[in-house]
């Protein structure tokens, strides 16, 4: 144990480790089940002497101490790059959370490149090993840029985190880390399998029909790509393989039925290839030390030409609403931040640009609103304030449970005729109306 | 040595348009490339045909026949993937549709058939001696059409420059079914426009980022011409040029011995374009010369290759842009005037290219149809207009008041810095609607 003694002499309790951090400084929380809690418990205590500390986090999956002390915004500002359950929760209680936009590929560029300096990054980490490296555990995400920009780095170290191989970008080396706290090795926040409604699984067997053996997937979040993911497992698809931004349970299930093997790849044949894991403990217990599973920084999964060198590539993931021209909004609903770009462009991208491979966005042609009313999500223009998370210059297919459109290539009347297809029958002679409105409906356009 | 072969395929422009039948989908190619003797024939057949498709782009003078012979769109459906003024005058008419795109995607979506060509024309310049029609200034997506439809007809015209490859720029007559000879009138010119003061104010910032070395991609109006002859007064050194569309600018700055191209990591010392619109001096400027590469546009603008190119400088005009850095390039409200062209391409790719930056540029006001002056700066995009740039991707937008940084800054700070650069008279205003908004952080504050 040639880092012993160096660990010895960086070894401080959090409340110690804490005092690095002045007024007016940006700190890194640490990204999903990095965030850290004995650091922020101590942080808390510093409320009262500290003012207008800026902190970052990417998915917020546990209640942080200073948003709870501070209600008000004024010693500590949440910011985030994508927001979660818990960052929209505060936010609606009237907590200043500021969302920043993000190509989520781009991300680590921005820390390392754009971002004001982060004075002080703290993360979770894995207990070092023998050649004096702390793993990041299951959210690569950007953790190593975070280390390289900061001044300071602190890793507070938790027992129960996975261990999670390379890849690369896994882990920081104690060289690099100017204080270890030792934590209290809480068990990682599990994020249920989103339930799959009969509407899910009607539109997931319109995306199985776009995929054959040996294509490799990116599952998104939400319950049409977990609907996807539990038919594939059920299907004779055979050797499909994963690359992807977020490793969720679904590709377990696929795993076990040998349905997964990754070795027709073209690129990191038999990995699993992936830039952070949530889900449930199952997952966890899955990735610890696996060396069939790859963790990479996000702007190698996410990189739209390196995730396109796998041929075959089907991306799936969710959108909130789809106006007539094929704009996406996948992330708010009017003004109100949902969650945020993430990896949505960058696959969506990847997928088109893939040979043999697709991009599938897909989404539930109704809802139920607020005021109990049906609505449609095939809207003629995106609602005010929505945000356009896929251009409509860039989306390739669009599923709802009536059907899947492909609008590469179609122009607009042909695309309000197939997306009006795809809504639900109730509103189709009113988005008719709209589209005729909008100067978008031929004469000979008919509707099945 | 092919001269019996063009023979056994020439046609007077009436026999050669017989071959379309109801129900075919008939490409022309956009700028110059429209075969206006080949339209003229096709739009006397109006009464025998119905149903017949036209796709093409950036009509210019003197305008095709064929949409304005059938305003009732039973005969002729006229279909553009980007408008020009007069597009834009059919569409407000309801007798043509837009169809978006990515620019660098649009070769793929023919030879992918996502698009079907029962028919391509288009005007190219007199056979050579090998046999091959050069595409001259529309190089685009014309090998691409021909390459994919099921009977290719060429129009010659004298007038077209002939210009070198690059590749894409020609096709052979083996692959012609028809040869028609049009009326050698000449090149249609884009008119040179005059910078008004918010645009000059504009180029000079735009010049403090412009330094020795670095790769210009600029369009057509008065801001790239004012700017052009800034950079040659200047006295920069060694720029160097890949763009969609070559314009006057650049043989300015050719001609001040700015432009050696020897810096550039591809096409080094070739000035490397994908169509060519601007003045008869221009034109001249292009034909037969060996400084000249042009290359279909999926390499031009793909992404991928922009980015090999170190210091890219993308300079491009937009309409609107609202609080979260969304961009309108293409749309007033509902209403289409251009299209995405390759804005969204350089975007990216200039952000991706090492010391590479993209601008989005606008005056920060324009005056309404009763006369009032209203802000381009937003808090939302005008209802209806397509966002052009999502937000995610928008590095710097431009007016006369200075540049506003979008990338990687949160929505607060994206806020400010576009009100920032708002005019003066709306910022207090925006602010207000920024409160209300929750997009106003305690310590946001205005330059005065």
């Amino acid at each position: 144990m040639g880092y012993l003694n160096e660990y010895k002499k960086k070894l401080v309790s959090a409340d110690e480790a804490v005092k690095v951090v002045k007024s007016g400084d940006w700190i890194d929380y640490g990204p999903m089940n990095a965030q850290v809690v004995a650091l922020d418990q101590a942080l808390a205590r510093r409320k009262d002497e500290l003012e207008d500390v800026k902190v970052w986090s990417l998915l917020t999956l546990r209640p942080p101490k200073i948003v709870e002390v501070d209600p008000e915004g004024q010693s500590f500002i949440w910011h985030s790059w994508h927001l979660s359950g818990l960052d929209r929760k505060m936010a609606g209680t009237g907590r200043p959370v500021y969302y920043s936009s993000i190509k989520y590929s781009e991300l680590p560029r921005y820390v390392r490149e754009h971002i004001e300096p982060i004075d002080v990054a703290m993360l979770q980490v894995v207990p070092m090993d023998r050649h004096g490296w702390f793993n990041f555990g299951p959210q690569n995400s950007h953790s190593k840029a975070i280390c390289d920009r900061a001044k300071i780095v602190i890793v507070e170290i938790n027992s129960k985190m996975p261990r999670c191989l390379g890849g690369h970008e896994e882990a920081v080396h104690i060289s690099q880390v100017d204080y270890i706290v030792e934590g209290e090795n809480p068990s990682l926040v599990q994020l249920p399998e989103s339930s799959c409604s009969e509407i899910d699984k009607k539109a997931a067997q319109f995306i199985i029909k776009e995929m054959s053996d040996d294509c490799c997937v990116q599952l998104g979040i939400g319950g049409m790509p977990n609907a996807v993911g539990k038919m594939i497992a059920e299907s004779d698809l055979k050797n499909l393989g994963c690359h992807t931004e977020m490793l969720v349970d679904a590709y377990i299930d696929l795993y076990e039925a040998g349905i997964l093997t990754n070795l027709k790849k073209q690129i990191n044949p038999g990995k699993l290839v992936y830039a952070f894991a949530v889900g449930t403990q199952r997952l966890y217990n899955f990735i610890d030390d696996n060396p069939q599973c790859a963790s990479c920084p996000v702007n190698y999964t996410n990189k739209p030409s390196i995730a396109a060198l796998n041929d075959k590539l089907i991306t799936i993931n969710n959108a909130i609403e789809v106006d007539l021209y094929g704009q996406v909004c996948a992330e708010s609903s009017g003004t109100r931040i949902i969650s945020g770009t993430g990896g949505q462009l960058d696959f969506v991208l990847a997928g088109y640009e893939s040979r043999g491979g697709k991009s599938i966005v897909c989404l539930p042609s109704s809802n139920i609103g607020k005021d109990g009313k049906k609505h449609s999500r095939i809207v003629p223009t995106l609602t005010s304030g929505a945000i356009v998370t896929d251009p409509r210059s860039v989306a390739q297919y669009i599923v709802t449970e009536y059907g899947i459109f492909e609008m590469k290539g179609m122009s607009v009347w042909q695309r309000a005729e197939g997306l009006i297809n795809l809504a639900h029958p109730d509103f189709r002679d009113v988005l008719i109306k709209d589209a005729e409105r909008q100067g978008i409906w031929r004469r000979r356009h008919k509707i099945v | 040595m092919f001269e019996s072969e063009y023979k056994e395929k020439f046609r007077t422009p009436e026999e050669a348009v017989k071959v379309v039948k109801s129900g075919d989908w008939v490409d022309y190619m956009y700028f110059n490339g429209y075969p206006k003797a080949l339209d003229k024939a096709l739009a006397k057949r109006r009464d025998e045909l119905h149903d017949v498709h036209i796709r093409s782009g950036i009509s210019l003078p003197p305008f095709p026949e064929v949409p304005i012979s059938d305003p009732t769109m039973e005969h002729f459906q006229w279909d553009s993937w980007h408008f020009s003024a007069w597009d834009a005058k059919l569409f407000d008419q309801g007798i043509c549709s837009f169809s978006p795109l990515l620019y660098h995607e649009v070769p793929g979506y023919y030879k992918n058939r996502e698009v079907e060509v029962d028919v391509a024309m288009m005007r190219v310049c007199p056979m050579d001696k090998y046999g091959y029609f050069n595409f001259g200034i529309n190089t685009s997506h014309c090998e691409a059409v021909m390459e994919n439809a099921k009977i290719c007809i060429v129009e010659e015209n004298e007038s077209m420059p002939y210009v070198y490859g690059g590749n894409g720029n020609q096709i052979h007559i083996s692959e012609v079914d028809f040869v028609v000879r049009g009326e050698n009138e000449p090149m249609a010119n884009a008119a040179i426009l005059q910078a008004t003061e918010a645009e000059k104010k504009i180029a000079n910032y735009l010049l403090e980022d412009i330094h020795d070395g670095c790769c210009i991609q600029l369009g057509i109006g008065g801001l790239p011409n004012y700017l052009g002859k800034q950079i040659a007064s200047a006295g920069l050194r060694d720029l160097s040029m890949h763009t969609e569309m070559m314009a006057d600018a650049y043989v300015d700055m050719w001609k001040a011995g700015c432009l050696s191209g020897a810096r550039k990591e591809i096409d080094r010392k070739k000035m490397v374009f994908s169509f060519a619109l601007g003045s008869p001096e221009l034109y001249e400027f292009t034909d037969h010369n060996p400084m000249i590469a042009t290359y279909s546009v999926d390499y031009v603008n793909n992404p991928n290759v922009i980015a090999q190119i170190s210091n890219m400088i993308s300079i491009n005009g937009c309409l609107e842009a609202d609080f979260y850095g969304q961009v309108a390039s293409e749309m007033q409200g509902p209403r289409q005037i251009t299209g995405t062209g390759g804005q969204w391409d350089f975007v990216l790719g200039a952000y991706h290219s090492r010391g590479g930056k993209s601008f989005l540029c606008m005056s920060s006001t324009y005056k309404d149809k009763a006369g009032n002056l209203q802000s381009k700066i937003r808090p939302f995009l005008t209802p209806g207009a397509a966002c052009t740039v999502s937000r995610q991707m928008t590095h710097y937008i431009v007016t006369e008041y200075g540049k506003a940084l979008m990338k990687c800054q949160s929505v607060w700070k994206r806020t400010e810095n576009l009100i920032d650069i708002a005019h003066p008279q709306f910022r207090d205003e925006l602010i207000k609607e920024a409160q209300k908004l929750g997009f106003w952080k305690r310590t946001n504050k205005i330059e005065p």
